[in-house]
Order: structure tokens, then sequence, then C-alpha cells
């Protein structure tokens, strides 16, 4: 009998099982979430501007009235512009890689993510972000309400991802959005593209300035630096950055301010940098820059704070404009170079370091490598360091190394 | 084929895997930012304190379990301190276990619905992650500790696609050295109840495992050493990477670290996606583990054939528990009861048990105690 209840109950068990699975089986057999690609419609530009610029005219006074909506709630602050990545093949005038690989759509209002949903009355197919190479932000946009309330929506969507690079424009956002590069690739690859090449490019910032390094900034209370990017009649440039103090744009630094914040966070990867011929000032000698370190330390001796920053480089000579021949296997004539190019790269950061001190900023974080190095003095002085920052010096070292001359000398 | 069914002991070394694999799982994706939040940058030395803390509790449980090598905590509880109150300990136990397996659940099915099945209704993701686990916990001993076994594999894998992190890391973020209060340092210990949840299965374990020349004192231990390492190693890394302010700011503070990541060279795009899938693994044997644990206590304490008959009687209580549990604060609420009812019975009712275990034992060095049947 017991024998007889025991395979019984191993029998309900195995049946049991089996449903469970055919069960299961029927759950996952589907896939809820699938969704085709040419289903998508891929987001490669999100441009946002003051909402103004929608009615210059108007016939765009028209336009603008339909690429809006009605709202209850928030304002017709902002203008988004979402290029899009075309998937079909443009048969449009031109064809061939000149077509055109992308259009744009736009939409008024506030807050961003009701625009965007707003928007699917102008796509056939779901917007998708996940593929969002660049985010453009007009100066007038930000000077509305700060970045933040823009960055928002970026920050808080899981679709979108950490490293989508992010631009400031003083000028319109949506001509961005709507710039067909020569080359044929879609307008928001080439805009990551630019951005990526500031390993390369000295005027342009780079590395921690996307949303992923943004976000980290504001929520620490830090400073932090924006690529800038000027477009005017079908020619885009990114060179200098907007600064800005926490959710505020304070203004803009020129390309030699920029190498000079590169200079500083170490963050230059293969720089061209032109200096005087020590013998003959009229002419220049380029040196390509392949290695990079920095290391600033905070000091507080008595009353007295102050920085070091020790910046070791390593590169060739890139290019000798001199006219004069020199023999550049003359090591005593190439570590006057060497020294040369230190004392260039020294009076960039110097002036660099004034020019953020002037206008009070802290975009290298100094304030978190203090408290970072000394927390106990960092709590005596915490309340009075916008008072002290501005006289705060920096004493600048700089070894730099000639590994090469060229390949012909 | 090997006869797995049959297998009902396992090696000391396979208890500690089982015990301690199931540690790291998917509960502490959303823990980690409470964890954060309190200790802030010293969150890896929370983890280490929360390491030797927790070890200690496990360790107290197996010594409670070793004065009744052959017996579960269902079937000495009662003649320790009476039927009434060791059946509200047997409760109370299987109370820490279906807390685990609920916060299992609801955290696994939460990341998947946000990044992966953002369109399967949530009550798919539940119930058919609870009928896997349900399915395994059906199968006899053998068969779950090859599963487990197997699945275990995925904890390294886990661990070494999250270092992935480290290609962002900021030694600034850690700084400074000497922090503002310690208070949440204190604070972030017990945060990590959900970093070392279900080794209470020990209780139940022990007299599945073969006395071997190593101890289990030593076998668990070394399990606990290699876990609390990745947490400590993995919290510097997190902070460094992507800064405790911000670290607190996220709802699932892993996945966005490496949401950040991007490999160099490498056409490998949307990273957490893999370290999501290699979580779901991770999590299932936490969940088996727990619902084996509750099968096991039940079958012992109520003197069933075996515990597979307990398997289907909790699993729609268990879905309901997860469905209704859906917003943040439910979802804080059920973490905050969970955290006191683990701690409370690791450290208060285990505590007693072992005292009293003690006592009454005397000075015989036979583990029995009670009437001799």
């Amino acid at each position: 009998m017991f024998y007889r209840r025991k395979a019984l109950t191993e029998m309900a068990l195995k049946i049991l099982a089996a449903a469970m699975s055919i069960f299961i089986s029927f759950l996952t057999a589907g896939c809820w979430d699938l969704k085709e690609t040419q289903d998508r419609n891929f987001v490669l530009i999100a441009a946002i501007d003051d909402a103004a610029i929608a009615k210059k005219s108007a016939s765009e006074d028209e336009k603008a009235r339909i690429q809006t909506f009605v709202q209850k709630y928030g304002a017709k602050e902002y203008m988004l512009s979402l290029q899009i990545l075309k998937l079909a093949k443009s048969e449009s005038k031109g064809g061939g890689a000149q077509a055109e690989r992308t259009f744009v759509i736009s939409n008024t209002g506030k807050p961003l993510f009701e625009m965007v949903r707003d928007m699917l009355g102008q796509s056939s197919k779901s917007l998708y972000f996940e593929h969002l190479a660049a985010v453009v932000v007009s100066e007038a946009a930000v000077k509305k309400n700060g970045l933040q309330p823009i960055l928002d929506f970026f920050r808080r969507d899981p679709e979108m991802r950490w490293r989508t690079r992010i631009f400031i424009t003083p000028g319109d956002a949506l001509a961005i959005a709507k710039y067909n590069p020569p080359s044929g690739e879609p307008g928001g690859r080439y805009l990551e593209g630019l951005a990526k090449n500031n390993k390369r490019d000295i005027h342009i910032a780079g590395l921690k300035n996307d949303i992923g390094y943004i976000t980290q900034a504001i929520d620490n209370g830090a400073d932090y630096t924006i690529p800038r990017l000027d477009y005017t009649d079908n020619v885009p440039k990114v060179g200098g950055v907007a600064l800005f103090k926490k959710d505020r744009l304070v203004g803009y630094a020129d390309e030699y301010i920029t190498s000079g914040l590169k200079f500083i966070y170490g963050t230059e990867k293969s720089a061209v940098i032109p200096v005087k011929c020590p013998i003959h000032p009229d002419d220049e000698v380029v040196f390509e820059l392949f290695k990079h370190e920095t290391k600033i330390v905070p000091h507080i001796e008595g009353e007295n704070i102050y920085f070091t920053l020790a910046i070791t480089m390593q590169g060739n000579i890139g290019e000798f404009d001199c006219k004069y021949q020199h023999n550049l296997h003359d090591y005593a004539f190439l570590h006057s170079v060497e020294q040369a190019i230190a004392a260039e790269v020294s009076q960039n950061a110097q002036e660099t370091w004034k020019f953020e001190q002037q206008l009070g900023i802290d975009t290298y974080n100094v304030k978190t490598t203090l408290k970072g190095y000394h927390p106990f003095e960092w709590q005596k002085i915490k309340d009075r360091w916008e008072e002290i920052y501005p006289s705060v010096p920096l004493i600048v070292s700089v070894n730099v190394t000639i590994r090469a001359v060229g390949e012909h000398d | 084929m090997a006869k797995l069914e049959g297998k009902r002991k396992m090696s000391s070394w396979q208890l500690g895997l089982v015990v301690t694999s199931g540690l790291l799982n998917a509960r502490l994706l959303p823990a980690t930012s409470y964890l954060v939040s309190h200790a802030q940058q010293f969150a890896w030395l929370s983890s280490a304190l929360a390491g030797l803390l927790f070890y200690l509790a496990a360790y107290f449980i197996l010594r409670l379990a070793e004065h009744f090598p052959e017996e579960t905590l269902g079937e000495y509880t009662s003649r320790l301190v009476g039927k009434r109150l060791g059946s509200v300990i047997i409760a109370f136990f299987i109370l820490v276990m279906y807390l685990n397996i609920v916060n299992c659940t609801i955290a696994i099915v939460n990341v998947f619905s946000l990044y992966l099945l953002d369109q399967t209704p949530r009550q798919i993701l539940i119930i058919v992650l609870l009928l896997a686990a349900a399915y395994c916990t059906l199968q006899e001993w053998g068969v779950i500790l090859r599963v487990i076994q197997l699945l275990a594999i995925s904890v390294p894998l886990l661990f070494a696609f999250y270092s992935l992190i480290f290609l962002n890391f900021n030694l600034l973020n850690l700084l400074p050295l000497w922090p503002d209060s310690f208070g949440g340092i204190i604070r972030g210990i017990f945060d990590h109840t959900d970093y070392y949840p279900g080794y209470e299965s020990i209780l139940v374990l022990l007299p599945l495992a073969r006395r071997g020349t190593v101890s289990f004192a030593k076998t668990i231990g070394w399990g606990f050493f290699a876990v609390t390492l990745m947490y400590v190693l993995g919290a510097i890394i997190f902070i460094g990477a992507v800064s405790a302010k911000t670290g607190a700011n996220v709802s699932e503070p892993v996945i966005y670290a490496l949401k950040s990541v991007e490999l160099p060279g490498t056409f490998i795009e949307r990273l957490e996606d893999y370290m999501i899938m290699f979580f779901m693994p991770a999590t299932y044997i936490s969940m088996v583990l727990s619902y084996f644990s509750i099968g096991e206590v039940c079958h012992k304490w109520l003197k069933f054939n075996n515990h597979q008959t307990f398997v289907p009687v909790f699993l729609p209580l268990l879905f309901f528990v997860c469905n209704i549990v859906d917003s943040p604060e439910q979802r804080e609420i059920l973490r905050n009861i969970s955290m006191y009812i683990t701690l409370l019975f690791s450290f208060g009712i285990t505590l007693l048990l072992l005292l009293l275990a003690k006592r009454r034992k005397g000075s015989s060095e036979q583990c029995f105690i009670g009437e001799k049947r």
C-alpha cells in the first residue's frame, strides 16, 4: 500500500513537472518584445533650440503650429529636432554617396519626453534612441533654464547611452541636425567622429564631457566643459569649449585655453604643439605628442594653499619650419627645443588656470582633489573656498622628451 | 549517464560552493544605491566588514547545525524550545527563505523589464521565473546540486564582466580616505543583507553533506572570502568609475556603471545586457536553494515523504507577493522588512538556539538532544 502511494506521488510529480514545462514553453515561445530593425526610426541627433526660432517667418509660423501640440502643463520653451536615419536607400536628386541619409522632424514644447511622444504624429515608426550619437544644445536654449532640465530626459530614460556626445552651439542646433556631410555618412555619426578626434586635435575638448561624465559632474557639484560646435553655411567646426558652473553657462573658452585644459587634465593623446625655433624666433618647430601624463597635487603650508602640476610629455619633431638648416642630431640643440616646448606648455597651463580663476570656475575639480588629499584642512576652509580659489597659485613643471626627429631630416 | 537522483550526499567543498554561490545575485542591483548613499566612497570598507559579520553569522549557524549533524532545523527545534515556539522558529526560517525568493524575483524581473523585455508583462516574467525555479526544485537533491554546480560558473564570469568598469576608473572618486562620518559605514554593513542572502540554508543542507577531511567552516569560509573579495574589489572599482554621489542617484547603479563602458577597438555594444544575462543564473541558484530549503524543512518538520510536495504549495503565494510589490515604496518596505527579519534570525534566533543547544548538550560529546527514540 505504502509503495503504491509512493509510486502514485512520484507519478503525480512527474505529470506536474511535465505540465510546468509545457506551460513555460507556451509563455516563452513568442517574443513580446520583438521589433524588427526596419520597424524602428533610429534617432542619431537630438537638437534642442529655443522655441522662438521656430517662428522666424510667416510660413514657418504655420509649420510651427503643426509641429507642436496643445499643452495642459509645461510651456513652449524648447524646440526639439531629431535627426533620423533613413534605412531605405534614398532615390533623391544626386543619388549615390551624396544622397541624404537622414531626415529631421521637429516639435516645440516642454518637457522633452512629451514632445518626443507627440512626434510620433510625424513618424510612422517608433523613435529609437539607443543609437543616439550626439545631443546638440543651442546657447539660447541653455540660457533659458540651465542644462539640467534639458539633460534630464537623456539621463532618465534607460534607452539612452552614457557615452553619447554633447555639444553646445552658439547658433541654431536645428541647422546642425539638418546638415548632411559631403562624405555621405549620417550627420550623427559625423558629429561623433568629430568628437572622437579630440585625441588628435588639441582644440577639440574631449573624453570627459559626454552625458555620463557631465552627469557625474552635476551629481558631485563640480564645474564642467562641453565642446563648442559652430555651424555656418554648411560648414560645421568643433573647437573650444563652453564652460559651465553647476548648471549655468558661464562663457566660452577658445582653442588656446582648450589646449591648456587638456594639458592640465592629461587627456591629450596626440597633440601638435608649435613653438618658436630656439635660435630663429620667427620660425616654428612643431612637436607631435604621443605620450602625456599629468599629476596635480594640492599643498597646504600654514595659511598657504598651492597646487603643483607635473607634466611629462614624449613625442617627435613633426615639422621644422625654420628657414635655416639646423642639425637635429645635435643633442644640445634638441635639448633647447625640448625646453622651448616645456616653457610653452607651462605658460599655456598657467594662463588657463588663471582664466578659470577669473571666471570663478573649477573644471579641473581641484576642490575635490584638495578635499581628497587634505580632508581635515578642507573642513576648515570649505566655507571660504570661493574666496580662496581665485588666488591659489599653480606651480607647473614640464618634462619634455623628444624621442625621434622624423623620417627625413 | 550519471544517476543524479540517487545522490543525496555532497562533499564539504560542494556545501561551501552551494551556500556561497547563491550569495551573489540580482538583489545587490537595487541595494547598491542604498549602500553607496550610506557608506559613500567607503562602500568597500562596509563590504569588507559585512563579509566578516555575515561569515560570523554563517559560522554560528554552522555550529548550531553541527550539534545535529543528521537533522535539519525542522526536526530539532521543537526539542530545543518546545513544540509551539519551535513551530514559530521554523515558520521564521521559512519566511527568511521565502523573502529571499521574493526579493530575488522582484530584483531580476525589474532589471529585465527595464532593460531587456520592456514590452513583456511583468506578471509573465514573474511566473516564468518562478515556474523555472519550482521545476528545478521539484527534482531530487542530486539533480539540484548538479544544476547549481553548472550555473555557479556564471558567478566568476559575472565578476569578470563587471570588472570592465575599471576602464573608467578615477582614483579621485575614492578620496578622501578618511570618512566624514562612521555611521554611514556601519549602516552600509547592514545594507549587505541583500549581498549575503540565503546562507541560512546551511540549517537544512548540513545533513546532506558528508564529513570529509576539510571542515565545513573552512569550505564555507573560503566561499565567503571569495565573495567578499569580489564585493570589496567591486565596490572600489564601482566608486572609482562612477563616484559615490552618482552611484547613490541611480536606481540600478551596477547596470549604470557598465552602461558607461566603451570597449576600445571593438564592435561590442550594450555590455550591460550581457551582465544582466549573467545575473540570471546567479539569481536562479539563490532562488532554487531557498526554495529547496523551504521544501526540505517542511518535509522534515511535517514528516512528509519528500520536499517536492511543498514546492507547488508555495508557488501561488510567491507569485502573489511578487506581483503586488510593484512600486518603489513597496519595494523599499519589503526590503527593510526582509533586512530586519534576516538579521533577527541570523543574529538573534540562531544564537539563542545555539546557546540552548550548548546548554542542553552539557558535557556529552554525543550530538543528540532530547528523548531517544
